[in-house]
């Protein structure tokens, strides 16, 4: 009995020590709150070996401020219920052997029936989530509690702490602690409990996956699995993934593409590498070629899409080895696309020119060795939707020159055939042209026939053309009969200078404070670019008496080159900016006002890889790009589209200086009163 | 009809083909939209002959284009998956997704 006695009181001492250290832990509790938690996330990773401390830890936590603040609150008992079901039963167990411990017994009592009582209660409140994440834990705590006899004093002591804790609460001395603090300390429970969740929920996880790491995947296994060879070809053998291949491969080379990396730390050391010092530089960006289409053919025509400027098309002649290919090809292709055209477009016979509508941006107009003129649209296959037939009133011999004139709400498509006849068509039926204009030599005792190689359109006047002819002779041409001028070939008036067939004509695209609209280039197999004034046909209308002299017109500047000239094409933005390519295979950029003798800048394509010999450098073909002239595409022999990028001062819309239309204003004045000033007299006297 | 579909397939081949060689890419998966299942696989993850792998992956892409596509609708109901890249320390993965099809592409990212 005395050894009872000893334990008993040895219990109390123990008690009283632990009624300290709460005493303790509750002093830290008000101080360092937010230390706590911070403190247990640490901890709380450490692994699932601590989960149950802290879950316990909570418990009492919980037991503290909640019970405190509302002594019959549900949430804490009504938990301590659930995860220690012990409670209950060791206040019972310890009203019996009261009668040594009387005062602790008699609260006990009281503590356990309240609990009891607000069970009920407390299911209204916190009890789902509760439920869930402590019952792992109850089944280990039982074990710990019912397992041992000789532990009974522990869990005699536990359920005397817990019951202390209720009985303090009971006692009310939770004065101290205001109603706002108890429920910021609602929320940190709530943290904390959502934090053990979330812990357990992981542990879980890890003991899903850690002790046979086939778990997880035996899950996707049943759902993906490799179709068999049949299935597959079911599958491959379908339009519908013909289409989404075709589709979906395309947007993923434009992603893979795409060199600009999104994710780029300029924050980062980076080699300084050479940023183009001088606004005129033209430096390479592109080269489009593609071994199973461009492979052997020459480029014969470039043009950038109007509607979007990342578009540029490009026309082929035939491949002469490959004679199942068709003849006849036109690629489109896109900078954000680097090996592969956007889309590829047939035709029977070598397409000669071709260009994008400007006012339809789906609509192809292409002109054909076999004076075709055919219509390809990018929502179509590859075979054209509109052609011209090859009997009938329509060209019969190769149309090297095709335009769309008019407007957005009226235009059409004029073609020009090596045989003088020009065309005008409708963008909705080839079958027959609208109209049909026989063009013949203007001068009498010379051939009768007029070979023009070339055509172009002054932007302000769809009525009146220019032909280049392989004779070297440009004429003005009326599309209808006007007073005093009848249609074709005016014959008052002619451009002569050039020794060889003019390979290219290009009117001033004007768009700033003075009007260029008059001035033409054009380039010559005579190795030289010329420039001209075209006169308003209304003036040479009247000027002129019938039956004189043909006025000839002579260049108001003449730029020598050391090869034959291909193409020259004005700039869309600077006034004085053009580029030309020539048979050496190089582009060169002119400003006009900066110097009249040299370009002020001259590339190279970089030759591809497998090119075989220097006859292949030749460029045929050149093309600005219409909305800021910041690129420049040429093709030529080679069968590779090259696309460069010109410098602030040659290309771009912001860099325009304001002094650039009055010097060009002032040069082409100069030009047209000094005559020979700029060499013209030596082209004049050939011209003649 | 035979004819068509084996020019069909040789353009598909090329095509794919083509995309597989390009530099930065590792591998292409073709995957059924429905179920998951692989109508193609090359390049890394197939090369080494671990069918496991293959399928390991397809599995986990599939199951994040489904949630992908799960948060695009849980938006707008009328909204559709067009094209997800996830970016990571060491690759890019390209995929593009169809009513039927899948198409990925892992590949190395450029480096900046």
């Amino acid at each position: 009995m005395s050894s009872r006695k000893e334990e008993i009181l040895a219990k109390r001492a123990k008690l009283e020590a632990l009624k300290r250290q709460r005493e303790l832990r509750r002093d830290q509790f008000s101080t360092s709150r937010s230390g706590e938690t911070e403190f247990a996330s640490p901890q709380a990773i450490r692994g699932p070996a601590r989960l149950d401390d802290r879950i316990s830890d909570i418990d009492s936590l919980i037991h503290e401020i909640i019970g405190e603040g509302r002594p019959g609150s549900a949430g804490p008992s009504s938990k301590k219920s659930i995860s220690r079901p012990t409670s209950v039963l060791s206040a019972a167990e310890s009203n019996v052997s009261e009668q040594t411990s009387a005062q602790y017994a008699i609260p006990h009592t009281e503590s356990s029936q309240h609990t009891v009582a607000t069970i009920s209660h407390q299911v209204l409140t916190t009890v789902a989530p509760r439920v869930i994440y402590d019952a792992p834990p109850t089944a280990t705590k039982e074990i710990v509690t019912y397992s041992k006899q000789v532990q009974t004093t522990e869990s005699w002591l536990s359920t005397g702490v817990g019951t202390d804790d209720i009985q303090v609460d009971a006692d009310g001395e939770p004065a101290n602690r205001s109603k706002p603090d108890e429920e910021e300390l609602k929320d940190r429970i709530r943290e904390l409990e959502e934090e053990i969740a979330a812990l357990q929920s992981r542990e879980v996880e890890q003991t899903d996956t850690l002790p046979d790491g086939t778990d997880g995947s035996k899950k996707d296994q049943i759902k993906v699995r490799e179709l068999d060879d049949e299935e597959k070809h079911v599958i491959t053998s379908t339009e519908e993934f013909a289409e989404f291949i075709e589709r979906s491969t395309k947007v993923m080379e434009r992603a893979l593409d795409q060199d600009y990396d999104i994710l780029a730390d300029y924050g980062l050391g980076h080699s300084t590498t050479d940023e183009d010092s001088g606004g005129r530089k033209i430096k390479e960006t592109i080269q489009f070629y593609s071994d199973r289409w461009s492979k052997k053919r020459i480029v014969s025509d470039i043009h950038f899409s109007p509607k979007f400027p990342e578009l540029v098309l490009a026309a082929y002649t035939k491949n002469p080895s490959a004679p199942h290919d068709p003849n006849g090809l036109v690629q489109v292709w896109n900078l954000h696309l680097h090996d592969r055209p956007e889309y590829i477009f047939h035709a029977q016979s070598d397409v000669l020119t071709a260009r994008f509508s400007p006012y339809h941006p789906n609509l192809i107009i292409g002109g054909a060795y076999s004076g075709q003129v055919l219509i390809w649209d990018t929502r179509a296959k590859s075979q054209s939707v509109l052609r011209s037939p090859l009997t009938g009133s329509g060209h019969s011999h190769p149309v090297y020159s095709v335009q769309v004139v008019g407007t957005q709400n009226a235009n059409n498509i004029v073609s020009c055939s090596t045989d003088g006849l020009v065309c005008g068509w409708s963008m909705d039926m080839l079958a027959n042209p609208l109209e049909v204009l026989e063009l013949t030599s203007p001068s009498p005792g010379r051939n009768d026939d007029l070979a023009p190689t070339c055509m172009a359109f002054p932007y302000s006047d769809p009525t009146y053309f220019l032909v280049g002819t392989e004779e070297g002779g440009i004429y003005p041409c009326h599309r209808y009969d006007r007073a005093g001028a009848k249609a074709g070939v005016e014959p008052r008036i002619s451009y002569r200078g050039h020794a060889g067939p003019i390979m290219a004509i290009d009117f001033h695209p004007v768009k700033g404070p003075v009007d260029f609209g008059d001035l033409v280039l054009s380039a010559s197999l005579d190795w030289s670019v010329k420039l001209w004034k075209a006169r308003p046909p209304a003036a040479t209308a009247t000027a002129v008496v019938p039956g004189a002299q043909p006025l000839v017109a002579t260049p108001l500047m003449d730029f020598a080159r050391e090869d034959v000239v291909y193409d020259a094409k004005w700039s869309p933005v600077k006034p004085g900016v053009f580029g030309l390519v020539d048979g050496a295979g190089s582009l060169e950029v002119w400003d006009l006002t900066v110097d009249v003798e040299v370009p002020v800048a001259k590339v190279s394509p970089t030759a591809r890889a497998g090119a075989t010999s220097l006859l292949t450098r030749s460029l045929n073909k050149l093309a600005w790009e219409e909305t800021d002239g910041r690129r420049i595409a040429v093709g030529g022999l080679d069968s590779t589209v090259t696309i460069f990028e010109v410098g602030n001062e040659l290309g771009g819309t912001e860099g325009v200086r304001g002094d650039e239309w009055g010097s060009m204003k002032k040069l082409i004045g100069k030009a047209e009163s000094g005559g020979g000033v700029f060499g013209t007299a030596a082209s004049a006297g050939a011209g003649a | 009809m035979t004819q068509a579909t084996s020019i069909a397939n040789e353009e598909i081949e090329s095509l794919l083909s083509r995309l597989q060689t390009k530099q930065s890419v590792q591998s292409v998966l073709v995957l059924e939209r429905q179920t998951g299942s692989i109508i193609r696989s090359s390049g890394n993850i197939a090369s080494r002959s671990n069918e496991d792998l293959v399928t390991e992956y397809a599995g986990m892409v599939w199951n994040f284009v489904k949630s992908a596509e799960g948060l695009v609708n849980g938006m707008n109901e009328d909204d559709a998956l067009k094209l997800l890249r996830v970016r990571t320390k060491m690759h890019e993965l390209c995929i593009v997704p169809d009513p039927k099809f899948l198409l990925i592409v892992i590949h190395d990212t450029p480096q900046a």
